[in-house]
């Protein structure tokens, strides 16, 4: 990780740690082809859904750290069904997302959304995990399906036009 | 004299020496072959086609009799209590299953022994029997078939370590009680088969050693000749030779034939101990192991499922033999003998049991694999079938054909219907024909008038060339001119309806309004759009096709269904989830994929007036009238010969065709045929109302279809109609009259136009089900 982005995000996780931060975390999208290693990955926590971080999205230069919040206080259209086997497998997908793990990041998401598959969010993820591997077309459509689910929701469209901004 | 001797002694060397030089040269050709056969046993092992697996979480929708049936489906045993992996028990509304290891395209996902929990059948609960709560559960895929090189052998190839030593000794002491002493032909074994034999007066034992048996099996036919008793001796002297006794009895253990299973031949004992038992070899009881024992002397006469009474009896005298050579205990022989012949159920598994949806699968493997590859390496092929619909489907089919033919007296029809996942484009369930093993696959292979149900693509170009639901458009008779002369369409009920909304026109399939909504956006713009959709043949632009003369299958017409029905987005159908090794490796993947063709916001009004259609248009005839849960489109044929329904809910797509092989009339619409199908298989499977998210481009208005005005307030003539309105515009129209010509200049906000697009598309799309 270069020092830059230590120096702001190991501050950034301490306070989200103190306050019960969020359940899942969104690694900053790099650069085009500067993709982060495992190394890089931040560490998740998971605190009560009545201590969570008010700010829900930060976004800081080249660090775009996006926080959802948890269950009970997510939107909508992040958490609606499947008795927390969609989050899971979308929380397992992440990881492997994170590591580095892409295509398998994409097998269990796609599981994930096969159990909820108006959740905007996986869907994003999906354009998240095609945008990793370079598959720059795929990333754009993905995050227009995604968009597509959104039904105004501000974080979500955010996300996404971050990521389109990206490929652009 | 003494001359004569030494030229005849000369003769007999010189011949003895050719002979002996032909028979050295022949026994090193036959040991080649034996080698090359025999030099690391590697049978054909057929691709094995697995069913999507059952993904159980808490709130699924899922019965628990339903979740029984996929087990059996998957060979899983009824037993109490559960023992060991393949297991499970019922106890009311809680299940304890015990699921089977297997490598996923992510990986190895090991068997749990868990508990779940139904009510208002739903799952409940999932936890391990130790109490922990898991958000999850993924269980085995049923084995839904296998690619068979010609001579349809299957099996199960298991190691020497995994073979239990019961077995190995059961085998030596039954067929070959010499086994470890001899050479590969046992004289003594012979002369004792030989004088048991003269002494009945009848073949009543054989001589062969296993190793003969094995050589018979691999190399030879079954003829009696002299030159093939030869063969097979000296073959087996080869083998002994070259072979150690464990390989030997190791290749023998996984090549022997042990019995039918319909078109596919039963080998080894690994595979018969799940078709048999559902069990692992592993875990058989000494009894099981003697039934199977047994069967080697005669596979079908002591088959357990056929002639249990006389595999009984053979089992019996194989437990006692076995005794008698102190290979099993007094304990372990009176338990045995009075366990019963079998303690599973003979419930048909899933395998071979949907043969319409292989045809899918095989078509999708063809292009990508070799037909020697699919045959012999073992392949497994994951796909998208869901066994559960797929069963229900053919029981509704069953059903709902029976009540058609007798409601209105007509005979033979036939059917083809195709389920998909909505939101993934995954083929869930496919029926060829109105029985399950039907020769024709109609789903695949039926190309026929598609009728009404190309009007979404019409009503679509209209959208997107400027019409909006609320557009008047006249359904006045209309004369097309053309080079093959004049053409005068009419409406089914042979009435015109004077002046509607175009939803109206789409919801109520007019003719006449259709007509000439597509000549005014042109043939071209229509053929691009379905094109969009995702067919990818040529079609003709003769008008016609305004009213469907298109012919398609029902698995394309899916295929076209399935971009609108995703909100625009075209995602290629798909049967094959994964291919992977016999070692699980990962050979191919096809996953999920998106496209978007349309905008979102003139996908929602092509979709609202799709609901409309079932609440008050053509497919007003089921149920849920009023409700707006569903969309769907009605198609009907000239004569009456294709009844067409395509529609879907939140979380499926179905496409139903029915009419008739010869073509004669059907004498069935789309509302009175395919419609009542389609609505009888949601009404079980799947009511989850349409929920389609709104663009932000969409506002909603009350709007009269009297005045053509949109209101402040709603009226008791008026309707809830949804526009496409600039984002900071929404007060600027109060009302509107659309009496002028749609407004053809509207910018298209970065999307290129349909005729351009598509002919990129039609350069670069391949041939999906070809």
């Amino acid at each position: 990780m270069n020092t830059y982005r230590l120096i702001f995000t190991a501050p950034l996780l301490l306070t989200l740690m103190l306050n019960g931060c969020a359940i899942i975390k969104y690694e900053p999208l790099p650069p085009e082809r500067e993709l982060p290693s495992s190394a890089q990955q931040a560490p998740r926590t998971s605190q009560p859904a009545n201590e969570i971080e008010s700010e829900p999205v930060i976004i800081e230069e080249s660090i775009k750290e996006v926080v959802i919040e948890q269950p009970g206080q997510l939107p909508p259209t992040y958490y609606n069904s499947g008795g927390g086997a969609g989050i899971a497998l979308f929380e397992e997908g992440q990881k492997h997302l994170r590591a580095g793990n892409l295509d398998k990041a994409e097998m269990i998401i796609e599981r994930a959304l096969r159990i909820e598959p108006n959740n905007g969010y996986y869907w994003y993820a999906m354009a998240e995990a095609k945008y990793r591997q370079n598959k720059h077309s795929q990333a754009a459509q993905f995050a227009y399906k995604s968009k597509s689910l959104a039904k105004g929701d501000p974080q979500l469209l955010k996300l996404n036009d971050q990521l389109l901004q990206l490929i652009r | 004299m003494k001359k004569l001797i030494y030229i005849v002694l000369g003769i007999l060397l010189v011949i003895a020496v050719i002979g002996f030089t032909a028979f050295y040269r022949y026994a090193a050709k036959t040991n080649a072959v034996i080698d090359n056969t025999l030099q690391g046993k590697k049978w054909d092992i057929p691709a094995s086609v697995y069913a999507r697996p059952l993904e159980l979480y808490p709130g699924l929708t899922l019965t628990i009799d339903e979740l029984e049936r996929e087990l059996q489906f998957s060979d899983y045993r009824r037993e109490k209590p559960v023992r060991s992996p393949g297991g499970y028990m019922l106890a009311g509304s809680v299940i304890n299953l015990h699921s089977r290891s297997f490598t996923f395209q992510d990986g190895l996902e090991r068997g749990v022994n868990a508990v779940i929990s139904f009510a208002d059948k739903r799952v409940s609960s999932i936890k391990t029997v130790s109490g922990e709560q898991l958000p999850y559960l993924r269980i085995d895929p049923v084995k839904i078939g296998s690619f068979h090189p010609l001579q349809h052998e299957d099996r199960q190839v298991i190691s020497h370590e995994e073979i239990p030593e019961l077995l190995k000794e059961s085998l030596v002491a039954i067929e070959d009680r010499d086994f470890y002493n001899h050479h590969g032909i046992s004289l003594k074994s012979i002369s004792r088969a030989f004088f048991a034999n003269v002494k009945a007066g009848h073949v009543v034992q054989g001589g062969s050693t296993l190793t003969q048996q094995l050589v018979k099996n691999i190399f030879l036919t079954r003829e009696q000749t002299f030159e093939r008793k030869f063969n097979e001796a000296l073959m087996s002297i080869l083998v002994d030779w070259n072979y150690s006794k464990e390989e030997i009895l190791t290749t023998y253990i996984n090549e022997v034939f042990l019995g039918q299973d319909g078109g596919r031949a039963v080998h080894g004992f690994g595979l018969a101990s799940h078709f048999y038992f559902k069990r692992n070899l592993q875990d058989l009881s000494p009894a099981q192991i003697a039934t199977l024992v047994g069967m080697v002397k005669g596979p079908s006469s002591y088959n357990p499922l056929k002639n249990p009474e006389r595999c009984l009896s053979r089992r019996q005298l194989v437990l006692k033999t076995l005794h008698n050579e102190n290979i099993i205990d007094e304990a372990t022989l009176t338990a045995a003998l009075a366990e019963p012949l079998t303690d599973v159920s003979p419930q048909k598994s899933g395998y071979n049991r949907f043969p319409a949806f292989l045809d899918l699968v095989k078509h999708q493997l063809r292009k990508e694999y070799q037909e020697n590859d699919l045959n012999s390496e073992g392949l497994k092929i994951l796909t998208t079938l869901d066994p559960i619909i797929q069963t229900r489907l053919e029981e509704q089919v069953k059903e709902t054909i029976a009540e058609l033919e007798s409601l209105h007296n007509l005979q033979d029809i036939q059917t083809a219907v195709v389920v998909t996942n909505r939101n993934n484009g995954e083929v869930q369930a496919l029926q060829g024909g109105r029985e399950s093993q039907a020769w024709f696959n109609r789903a695949l292979e039926a190309n026929r008038p598609i009728g009404s149900l190309v009007k979404p693509a019409v009503y679509l170009t209209a959208l997107t060339d400027g019409y909006e639901l609320s557009t008047p458009v006249s359904d006045i008779p209309i004369t097309v001119s053309s080079a093959d002369g004049e053409w005068r369409p009419v409406n089914y009920d042979r009435n015109s309806h004077g002046t509607v909304p175009l939803y109206s026109a789409l919801a109520n399939s007019y003719n006449l309004a259709t007509v000439r909504i597509g000549m005014d956006v042109g043939l071209n713009g229509v053929i691009a759009t379905l094109a969009l959709l995702g067919y990818d043949k040529e079609i003709p632009a003769y008008p016609s096709l305004l009213l469907g003369s298109v012919s398609m299958t029902p698995i394309e017409i899916a295929q076209t269904y399935q971009t609108i029905a995703s909100g625009g987005f075209y995602q290629p159908l798909r049967a094959i989830r994964a291919v992977t090794g016999k070692d699980g490796k990962l050979l191919s993947r096809y996953g999920l994929e998106v496209e978007q063709r349309f905008k979102p916001d003139q996908i929602y009004l092509l979709n609202h007036a799709l609901q409309r259609v079932m609440s008050e248009g053509t497919g007003r005839r089921i149920l849920y009238a009023g409700q707006r849960k569903f969309a769907g489109k009605t198609g009907t044929s000239n004569d009456l010969r294709d009844s067409w329904f395509s529609g879907y809910t939140n979380d499926h797509l179905a496409v139903v065709w029915m009419g008739k092989d010869d073509n004669t009339p059907l004498g069935l619409t789309g509302s009175s045929g395919a419609l009542q199908l389609w609505g009888r298989f949601f009404d079980e499977l799947d009511q989850s109302p349409l929920d389609m998210a709104a663009p932000e481009s969409i506002r909603w208005y009350d709007f009269d279809p009297l005045t053509f005005k949109k209101l402040r307030k709603p009226s008791e003539t008026s309707t809830k109609l949804p526009f496409i309105t600039a984002v900071n515009d929404e007060n600027s129209v109060e009302t509107v009259q659309r009496q002028q010509k749609p407004n053809r200049n509207k910018p298209d906000n970065g999307f290129e136009t349909i005729e351009k697009k598509a002919k990129n598309l039609l350069k670069s799309i391949g041939d999906l089900f070809n």
